[in-house]
């Protein structure tokens, strides 16, 4: 867990997943391997904090899952988007952006 | 930003994953597994071995055990959780004691279900609306007169007024008292006794009701040029009729006259009464079939009960001036009947269930609800009993869970978990119960009432709200039996539990006053239950026996042709009296005679009557006889003579009164040679010349006020031109050849003319049947209640001397005799026997006064009864504290001081 193959930020995995998610409904190792390969392995996502993630949301009704066969014919929990995580999502990247652009600014700041 | 129904959805979901834990579990396994399996794949495609791959794809997945608790409890509620587990916990802990389970599950389950059942009765009849479109606007009217009285029925004149004339009513719905009639479904087929329904053109109408084949009554039946139109029930059409689908348009019979079918009801339909009759008619052509009594234009002729519906908004109030205004405005200018029978007005009472709650009805309601109250109360003592031991019992094993952490509130709520789901389990086989024992005994019930009351229409079937009660019932008990328990066995001393020290338990608990308690709640409650059924089986054999100075066993009584009072036919009239003489001469007849009322029959009207020069009236019982009335009921003539045949013809102003009747009316001298009065309305008294005096006996209905003895007039001719006057024959021989002989001879006098037939006791079994059922009931309740209590009482001594058996150690090694040491044990567990029959004796009386006052009279069970069941109690109860203490005193007191 270095720093270089960075972990998830706190508070992101959610968003992430949610993100990932609205491109279609996918299982939880499909999940983590795009996470891991957009981020271009930089973003680690621990299977330890991905599955209670998951299932947290699907508590709050952020996300559905259902069971499916993979084109491999193996039967896999599919997680999919609510409308609800759709809106969620929306929520978290707005907070996220700002959280960034704050962090930008104040990392950019000139010495007075 | 979360809304109540995504709360709610939450927490719905947290709850089915709480409760589907193991498939959850499941779940997220094969998920996991899926993700290692794919793991292992991408690290086989790096070039490891498959086993290496495996375990590289195990590390980075890390411990799936922790992870899957994780997420599981992501995924549930704790609280609920832990209920599920506590669910399944009791079950296991039920199932490896199956003795208590069955006892716990069985005594609570009855007194639910008696509970249940007795709720069931009290929903069908006063709670339920009664079945018909927009019933809340139904109301019941009364006619009040200007003397104090309930209400009474009105006249046909009156219902037309209020009809016509009412501002505040939508409708009006009369309901006359008609009789059964005889029906003849063809000319060829014998007469059978049938009941109508006597009601408006519009009742089907206006209550929403169709006809399953052929057409309901309308308002043109009602006219009186109308062919006479019934429609006959469901249940009538396939007894009589085989479901004919041709019935429509068929002639029958009835009391001889010609009647058409125009339709049958469907089965579904109640109406506003809770029996189904066999057929419905017009009140103007139930009067043309003789089935309504007296004149329809006559004012004071008042049969009719009156239901009807408000207008949207009116209050009862309202309606009721209104009424009282237009019925006293139609009373006649001068009422015949006298002023104070003039009419004050109406009465409206709310009508939105067959029984409405009055006052009246709370009171009959009342006792029987302390009596099935106090069942569970008993039984609820008792599983508290039953808890508390077994708590004690598992004293050790809490103090193992409380020493290793377990929070008081945690184990509270395991233990109480324990005590729901044996009063769930016992509330649905409660309901079960109960639902049985209602439908069972009122099928029981309505089946031997006679046909001429109609069939039950009501469903006996439980509501939702009866369902409600139960698991209310259960949830409560288990605050009651649970949850003292509960807290006793969580408080205990860790130290000394573990020690699994009896004695210094004993020296530091002190003796549970709670469990005192339970025992006195417990003696108290079966001698009350025992009492009531005591009073019940006591009233029982004593109505049995009110037959006083007759024997009825061997009498039949005869009634040939329906007629409503005033509708004989002088066919019918000389039917009778051919029927009369010809049932005389039948073989095994001893005695025949004619009577206005046949013993046990009905109600025995009163007359108002007085000694000749005593201004005050008493109210005795009558009854018009042909002379060898006497000699049939094997009634005694003490004094004087019986009447003879031409006392009836000559209307000879005479009467015999019982001893009784004639003590209250001449306390000085003998009856026999006086002359009695008898007040008759709108006349001057009748005065009759006393010629005789009969043994007392005990004609009316079994709790008939018949304190004032009878007076018995000779049967008139107008009697046998407006009454049935019903033959009784007296024959020593078995009942059903002669009731064979009879019925044959009824055929071949008149065929028009059903021949209703039954021993005279027949009437009295009938009335006494509730009261029979109630008896059992209670009697098997309180039986069990005994067992039970026995049971707990037991189990306290028994507790109570391994408590003390340290002390009885040291009395006994101190040379206390056995005697001593046994007196020393029962004095404490004895006083809270008799701590309990004392109060249970203060219960009981309230509850026997209660009843005595308002709903039967019941014979009191007198001191010596509840002596007795006092002696009984306190004789099983020191049986059951002698034998645990005995077996304490067979304890070495060598064996008990060394562990000290």
């Amino acid at each position: 867990m270095s720093a270089a193959k960075g972990d998830v930020l706190p508070g992101t995995l959610e968003m992430l997943t949610l993100k990932t998610l609205s491109l279609g409904a996918m299982h939880g190792y499909g999940i983590a391997q795009h996470i891991k390969r957009i981020s271009r392995d930089v973003l680690q996502v621990e299977e330890g904090s991905l599955y209670p993630a998951l299932q947290r949301m699907q508590a709050k009704g952020w996300v559905k899952s259902e069971w499916r066969q993979t084109p491999t014919k193996r039967r896999a929990r599919y997680y999919q988007l609510t409308t609800l995580g759709r809106k969620q999502l929306g929520v978290e990247e707005s907070s996220f952006s700002r959280v960034v652009e704050a962090i930008g600014r104040v990392m950019s700041a000139e010495e007075v | 930003m979360t809304s109540p129904t995504q709360t709610l959805t939450r927490a719905w979901r947290r709850l089915r994953s709480s409760v589907r834990r193991d498939a959850v579990a499941d779940d997220l396994n094969e998920e996991m597994q899926f993700h290692r399996d794919l793991l292992a794949r991408d690290y086989e495609a790096q070039g490891l071995s498959p086993a290496n791959a495996r375990a590289a794809a195990r590390r980075q997945f890390g411990n799936s055990l922790a992870l899957q608790e994780q997420a599981g409890d992501a995924a549930r509620l704790p609280l609920v959780d832990d209920f599920v587990h506590d669910v399944k916990f009791g079950f296991r802990l039920l199932g490896r004691s199956p003795l208590f389970a069955f006892v716990a599950i069985v005594a609570i389950g009855l007194a639910i279900g008696i509970n249940t059942g007795f709720l069931t009765l009290v929903d069908v009849f006063v709670w339920r609306p009664i079945p018909v479109p927009r019933s809340s606007e139904i109301v019941r009217l009364a006619l009040t007169l200007a003397k104090p009285g309930d209400g009474i029925a009105f006249s046909y004149p009156q219902i037309q007024t209020l009809a016509r004339q009412s501002s505040t009513l939508a409708e009006v719905f009369p309901l006359a008292r008609c009789s059964a009639v005889a029906f003849r479904a063809s000319p060829t087929q014998p007469a059978k006794p049938s009941k109508p329904m006597c009601v408006s053109g519009h009742y089907f109408q206006s209550l929403g009701a169709s006809a399953s084949i052929g057409r309901a009554l309308v308002a043109d039946d009602e006219r009186a040029d109308a062919t006479p139109a019934i429609v006959l029930s469901d249940r009538f059409w396939t007894r009589e009729f085989a479901r004919a689908p041709d019935i429509v348009g068929r002639d029958v019979l009835v009391n001889g006259a010609h009647a058409t079918v125009v339709g049958v009801i469907r089965d579904s339909f109640v109406g506003l009464l809770p029996l189904t009759p066999d057929f419905w008619a017009t009140i103007p052509t139930a009067y043309r079939l003789g089935a309504t009594p007296g004149r329809l234009d006559d004012e004071t002729n008042r049969f009719i009960d009156v239901r009807a519906r408000l207008k949207p908004g009116v209050t009862l109030a309202q309606a009721k001036a209104e009424l009282s205004a237009l019925l006293v405005e139609h009373d006649a200018p001068a009422n015949p009947l006298g002023d104070a029978n003039r009419i004050a007005g109406a009465n409206v009472i709310a009508n939105e269930s067959m029984l409405p709650m009055t006052w009246q009805t709370a009171l009959i309601v009342a006792p029987a609800l302390i009596v099935v109250v106090l069942v569970l109360v008993i039984a609820c003592a008792n599983l508290a009993n039953l808890m508390l031991s077994r708590a004690l019992a598992r004293q050790r094993e809490i103090a193992v869970r409380l020493s290793l952490g377990a929070s008081r509130p945690r184990l509270l709520r395991q233990l109480l978990t324990e005590s729901l789901v044996i009063a769930l389990l016992g509330a649905a086989l409660g309901f079960l119960v109960g639902r049985w024992t209602v439908l069972l005994v009122s099928r029981a019930y309505f089946a031997r009432l006679p046909a001429a009351f109609g069939t039950i229409a009501l469903d006996m079937h439980p509501s939702w709200r009866v369902v409600a009660y139960a698991v209310a019932l259960g949830i409560g008990s288990v605050l009651v039996f649970g949850l003292a328990p509960a807290l006793y066995a969580t408080s205990t001393d860790l130290v000394a539990s573990l020690k699994g020290d009896d004695s210094t338990f004993g020296t530091r608990v002190r003796r549970s006053r709670f469990r005192d308690m339970l025992v006195a709640v417990q003696v108290a409650g079966c001698f009350v239950l025992l009492v009531a059924a005591g009073t019940l089986t006591a009233s029982l054999r004593n109505m049995g026996q009110r037959i006083g100075g007759f024997r009825p066993d061997r009498v039949t009584v005869a009634a040939l042709g329906l007629t409503a009072v005033g509708h004989v036919s002088p066919t019918l009239e000389a039917a009778r009296a051919t029927f009369a003489t010809r049932a005389s001469h039948l073989a095994g007849v001893d005695a025949s005679a004619r009577a206005l009322f046949a013993p046990y029959g009905s109600w025995f009207p009163r007359l108002s009557v007085a000694a000749v020069n005593d201004e005050s009236y008493r109210h005795v019982q009558y009854n018009a006889i042909t002379p060898r009335y006497f000699d049939v009921m094997g009634q005694r003539i003490v004094q004087g003579r019986a009447f003879a045949a031409d006392d009836s013809a000559s209307d000879a102003h005479i009467a015999i009164v019982t001893e009784t009747a004639a003590r209250a009316l001449w306390p000085a001298s003998p009856a026999l040679g006086q002359t009695l009065r008898v007040a008759r309305a709108n006349q001057p008294d009748d005065l009759y010349r006393i010629v005789g005096v009969a043994a007392d006996a005990h004609e009316g209905m079994v709790w008939d006020n018949d304190d004032n003895g009878y007076v018995f007039l000779p049967a008139t001719p107008r009697d046998f031109a407006v009454y049935d006057m019903p033959l009784l024959v007296r024959s020593e021989g078995p009942a059903p050849p002669l009731q064979r002989n009879l019925l044959d001879i009824a055929r071949q006098i008149d065929p028009n003319a059903p021949l209703d037939v039954a021993p005279a006791l027949d009437g009295r079994d009938l009335m006494l049947t509730p009261v029979h059922y109630a008896a059992w009931i209670t009697s098997a309740v309180g039986l069990f209640g005994l067992g039970l209590a026995l049971i707990g009482l037991y189990g306290v001594v028994a507790f109570a001397v391994t408590q003390r058996r340290h002390e009885i150690a040291v009395h006994n090694a101190m040379g206390a005799g056995p005697t001593d040491v046994l007196r020393l044990v029962l004095r404490r567990e004895l006083r809270l026997v008799i701590i309990g029959l004392v109060a249970g004796l203060v219960m009981a009386t309230g509850e026997a006064a209660l009843i005595q006052a308002w709903v039967l009279p019941l014979t009191p069970l007198g001191v010596s009864g509840f002596a007795l069941l006092a002696a009984m109690l306190l004789v099983v109860a020191t049986t059951a504290a002698v034998v645990p203490a005995t077996g304490a005193l067979r304890v070495a007191p060598m064996e008990v001081l060394r562990r000290d």
